[in-house]
């Protein structure tokens, strides 16, 4: 065992999940959390989610990041573009207040920041073995609502299932789906305690926990097909999120 | 004096009784541990063998076991199930473990409270580049607010500032799934499941008999798994495993020779003398060798090594010369009052120049000659004692006609053999010169011990799997202070590093030292930090609480620098578990102090060696390696002690037989020598340290045929039969142990067959005639 590894055991890029597994799912407006009557569905397939058919894979989205760290009075906000070509890839463009992307692929993550103290930029390339694992599962998540067969649904949600136990909610005040997953390996559940995707047929709003009660909120708006594979947003199409509630 | 002499038999069998109670009830230690043949403490050159052997000792007292698969959870639970299996065994513990979580949280701790000690040269460098309260605030928000803002995040309430985070981020990590009840569980980069666990074994488990038991179980338990579970690969390697195959091997050695060795010679005998009784007297003087030989090996040495026990059973058929000859003039030659008078001076001769060959083993310093040499020479003693003291009242009434061999004139007979055998030697030399031209020298730690394919791959496999499982090599410090040993530490760390990233000599290395600088430059890391938030105190407290609204606590903790301190090995190493904690830590020895930096995947030995002993205090330590130039040394020096042996043994033989003949005495050990060393190169074996000790043992015993001849009179039947007999006597032994297994009992069985087979030529066909001419 190498002291490195000893001292600081869990993998770093492994809180790219924390984040990453957020942001990968569909958008939606922001909604009170706590308060709902919700009901869960036996079959986990009757969850809405699984009912979208689409007739493209590729979506776009805008999106708003609130992170609520211990320790921090106020939530740190940041909002920018994503794009998913389901199963593929997805690329998460943060805007504002720091420029940074986010690619996944089943080869792994790329972060590219573009630092706010430098006109540089610093790409690091993550591909280990336990993060292409994540990244196929966050693809697989991320994709759940977007694939154009029930089949490469399915094949994504038994991935999933292999690290998150799955319960899907309906909840009747506005008509909308909660589907909440908590890890069942001990490894994520040292960095993940809680995940719940909110939305109507598309998820709108991700909530994550961590292990150290620090929260993320994302909220996801004006989800549409898009033509524009990830890697390409154009300028044009940046412009800062109005949050609804 | 005949009185005496009875007395003094009497004597010998009681004390030879009393030596046998000894060995079988008492508990004698048979060594199995290769390195304890090698390496001494007493040897100045010995020195960083020395040292690699307590880097090996620590290692020896572990095993490994590896469970590989595709499906996670059947992994787990084999591992499960085989960790409390072994458990049960009370010679198996568990090393002590931590608790991950509770460890990662000691270590942030201990990080925190050095915090400001520990920056990199580019954190201090935009210190001193005088920030702005702003510049530091929108520093540490963009990191929480980035992709890895989780991670940015768990170090906040330790280091609000977030350095150790962009230095911890920088370190490569191994990803471990679980680590729980000493299984460490991975996942390959194929996709499939690695669970792996480390176990000691008890240092009881050192008697081979007990070792043995344990091994036995632990194949057991391995393969019912296997046969359960056959889509899984399940291994277990460590140093018992090595030793208990080596020790088995001998072991069987010792059990072939044994009975081969009889098998053979007993036909033999009893054809010739077609009567027990000279079988029973060869036994008795075996025994009288072999109990005496282990009895002083152990009492003036502690303890024997398997080693020398498989080497005394070949001694056997050494021992019985002195019994053979003394019967074989006994029963053809002359009177019985005259027997003793006439064999005295050859057997005293014979045993004499023995012993001194022997002796001249001992000076070497290779341990495992010496014990060999306190053996052999016990051995031949009591031997000698045993014909000398009792064949005189035992071998009484009569005498037993040989076989009808006895009624070949062997002058005439030896005549033939005069003619012939000197031409076929002559013709061998030229064939044998070819031999000796293409003879090879390779000294290697593989002469000590040759492991089974199967505990080769049991190895080489879990070497691949288990990362950072057995170090290739190490760096070794050593200085009079712990301070001047870190101090080095320090300065090789970051040679390993540069070794690592820019000549790709080598994977990686394990040290603390790559975590703790000097405390000097620590120091000035604090000044540069604590100066910084001195002089812009209320701007960063404004901005930590307006802009980012940092709670109280966590700005007071900014500004909390008084606590501080260095980040020392103690602080590290408290938090390690006690496997690593050994491993990384300085020790202490009675010279001064050393640590061992284990370096893995050396892909170029040279290149890291020549960097690393060029720093003072540091040594490039390669088991395998140190063990060969050990061994090429040993081979060097053991030149001189041939020569020193031939020297002392021409000394008594021409003092004995004048210049002229005793000159002539030394043909047959010499040519034996030479036709031995030529066989070794024409069957391609190499020529080693071993073969050229076996050289010596070839005199001893080859320069007996030649003082036989010397002491005969006019009647050689009974001197021909004798040095026959013995010669073939040792063929039988010594062949068999060149069927050994093991290359060093190989070599010398080898050498000592074909020289002994060589000097019985020479000196029947050509010394014979040359010194009745």
């Amino acid at each position: 065992m190498k002291i490195s590894s000893f001292l600081f055991n869990a993998p770093i890029k492994v809180f790219i999940t924390f984040t990453i597994l957020a942001i990968t799912l569909s958008p939606s407006i922001g909604i009170a959390v706590e308060k709902y009557e919700e009901q869960k569905y036996n079959d986990l397939l009757d969850c809405p989610i699984f009912k979208v058919r689409n007739e493209s894979s590729q979506f776009k989205a805008s999106f708003t990041q609130k992170r609520f760290i211990r320790g921090i009075k106020k939530p740190l906000e940041s909002n920018g573009l994503f794009s998913i070509t389901a199963g593929e890839k997805i690329e998460w463009h943060t805007i504002k207040p720091f420029e940074n992307i986010v690619r996944i692929d089943t080869n792994g993550f790329q972060i590219e920041d573009k630092l706010s103290t430098d006109n540089g930029s610093n790409k690091q390339q993550f591909d280990s073995i336990y993060l292409k694992k994540f990244s196929s599962l966050l693809l697989s998540l991320h994709s759940l609502s977007h694939f154009k067969t029930t089949e490469e649904q399915t094949n994504s949600l038994k991935k999933i299932q292999k690290e998150l136990d799955l319960a899907c909610y309906n909840i009747k005040d506005n008509d909308s789906f909660l589907l909440r997953g908590t890890p069942n390996s001990s490894s994520l559940s040292r960095i993940l305690s809680d995940i719940q995707l909110k939305g109507k047929t598309y998820p709108e709003e991700i909530e994550i926990k961590d292990g150290r009660g620090d929260k993320t909120i994302i909220f996801l708006k004006e989800i549409k097909p898009s033509q524009t594979i990830p890697g390409e947003i154009r300028d044009s199409e940046i412009k800062p999120v109005q949050k609804t509630k | 004096m005949k009185r005496i002499h009875q007395l003094a038999g009497i004597i010998w069998v009681v004390l030879l009784l009393m030596q046998g109670i000894y060995l079988f009830q008492g508990e004698i230690r048979i060594k199995t541990n290769i390195l304890d043949l090698i390496t001494s403490d007493n040897d100045s050159e010995q020195e960083t063998l020395g040292r690699g052997k307590a880097l090996l000792e620590k290692g020896s007292n572990y095993i490994r076991l590896g469970i590989k698969g595709e499906d996670k959870d059947l992994v787990l639970k084999i591992a499960a199930i085989i960790t409390d299996d072994l458990k049960k065994n009370p010679l198996i513990t568990i090393p002590p473990s931590s608790d991950l979580a509770e460890t990662e949280v000691e270590m942030l701790e201990t990080l925190s409270l050095a915090r400001g000690h520990i920056l990199s040269q580019e954190q201090i460098s935009f210190l001193k580049s005088k920030p702005s309260a702003e510049t530091i605030a929108l520093r540490i928000q963009e990191k929480l607010t980035s992709s890895l803002g989780p991670y940015y995040a768990r170090f906040l309430p330790y280091d609000p500032l977030l350095f150790i985070p962009e230095i911890m981020s920088t370190l490569s990590q191994q990803e471990i799934l679980e680590s729980k009840d000493n299984i460490t569980f991975v996942e390959t980069e194929e996709g499939s499941f690695f669970a792996y666990a480390f176990f000691i074994i008890d240092k009881k488990a050192s008697r081979l008999d007990e070792q043995n038991a344990l091994i036995t179980e632990i194949d057991k338990l391995i393969d019912g798994n296997k046969e359960t579970y056959k889509d899984i690969e399940i291994h277990w390697s460590g140093f018992i495993a090595f030793a208990n195959e080596s020790a088995q091997a001998t072991k069987n050695d010792i059990t072939r020779v044994s009975k081969w060795g009889g098998i053979l010679l007993l036909p033999i005998l009893l054809f010739l003398f077609r009567s027990p009784l000279p079988i029973l007297l060869s036994i008795a003087t075996i025994l009288s060798g072999l109990i005496f030989g282990t009895v002083s090996s152990v009492l003036i040495l502690g303890e024997i090594h398997i080693l020398t026990l498989a080497f005394g059973t070949s001694l056997m058929g050494a021992c019985i010369d002195y019994s053979l000859h003394y019967q074989c003039e006994h029963y053809l030659g002359s009177k019985k009052e005259k027997v003793f008078k006439k064999v005295f001076t050859p057997i005293t001769l014979g045993a004499l120049t023995s012993v001194l060959a022997f002796l001249s083993l001992s000076f070497s310093e290779f341990p495992g000659l010496k014990e060999l040499s306190i053996f052999a020479i016990g051995s031949i003693i009591g031997s000698y004692l045993g014909v000398i003291l009792w064949f005189p009242f035992l071998l009484r009434k009569g005498s037993i006609l040989l076989n009808g061999l006895s009624a070949i004139d062997t002058n005439t007979s030896h005549n033939r053999f005069k003619i012939i055998l000197p031409n076929i030697l002559l013709l061998l030399i030229i064939p044998a010169s070819l031999g000796l031209y293409s003879l090879e020298i390779k000294d290697d730690i593989r002469l000590l011990q040759k492991p089974s394919e199967k505990l080769i791959n049991s190895e080489r496999w879990l070497q691949e799997q288990i990362p950072h499982g057995t170090p290739s090599a190490f760096a070794l410090i050593e200085g009079t202070s712990k301070a001047e040993v870190e101090k080095i530490a320090h300065e090789v760390t970051k040679v390993l590093s540069q070794l690592i990233e820019e000549d790709k000599a080598l994977e990686s290395y394990l040290s603390i030292y790559q975590f703790i600088s000097p405390i000097v430059e620590q120091e000035e890391s604090f000044a540069t930090y604590r100066n910084f938030l001195k002089a812009n105190e209320a701007e960063l407290r404004n901005a930590f609480e307006n802009e980012l609204g940092f709670e109280d606590g966590l700005t007071k903790n900014v500004f909390e620098f008084d606590s501080l301190s260095p980040l020392t090995s103690e602080n590290i190493l408290r938090i390690l578990p006690p496997m690593l904690r050994d491993l990384a830590s300085v020790q202490e020895r009675e010279n001064g102090f050393w640590l061992s930096i284990p370096l893995y995947g050396v892909k170029e030995n040279t290149s890291v060696s020549r960097r690393l002993d060029s720093i003072d205090g540091t040594y490039y330590y390669e088991h395998a390696s140190e063990i060969s130039k050990l061994f090429g040394k040993y081979r060097n020096k053991s030149i001189y002690l041939v020569c020193f042996a031939y020297l002392a043994v021409w000394i008594i033989l021409c003092s004995r037989y004048g210049f002229r003949n005793g000159n002539l005495c030394l043909l047959p050990p010499l040519g034996s020598a030479f036709f031995s060393l030529s066989a070794l190169g024409l069957i391609g074996e190499p020529l080693n340290f071993f073969a050229i000790l076996a050289l010596v043992i070839v005199l001893g015993f080859s320069v007996d045929c030649s003082i036989f001849i010397m002491e005969a009179d006019k009647e050689t039947r009974p001197i021909f039969y004798a040095i026959s007999l013995s010669t073939i006597s040792t063929i039988c032994t010594f062949g068999v142990l060149s069927l050994s297994s093991t290359p060093v009992l190989k070599s010398f069985g080898l050498i000592i067959s074909i020289g002994i087979f060589f000097s019985y030529l020479i000196a029947i066909s050509i010394l014979t005639r040359m010194i009745k001419a």
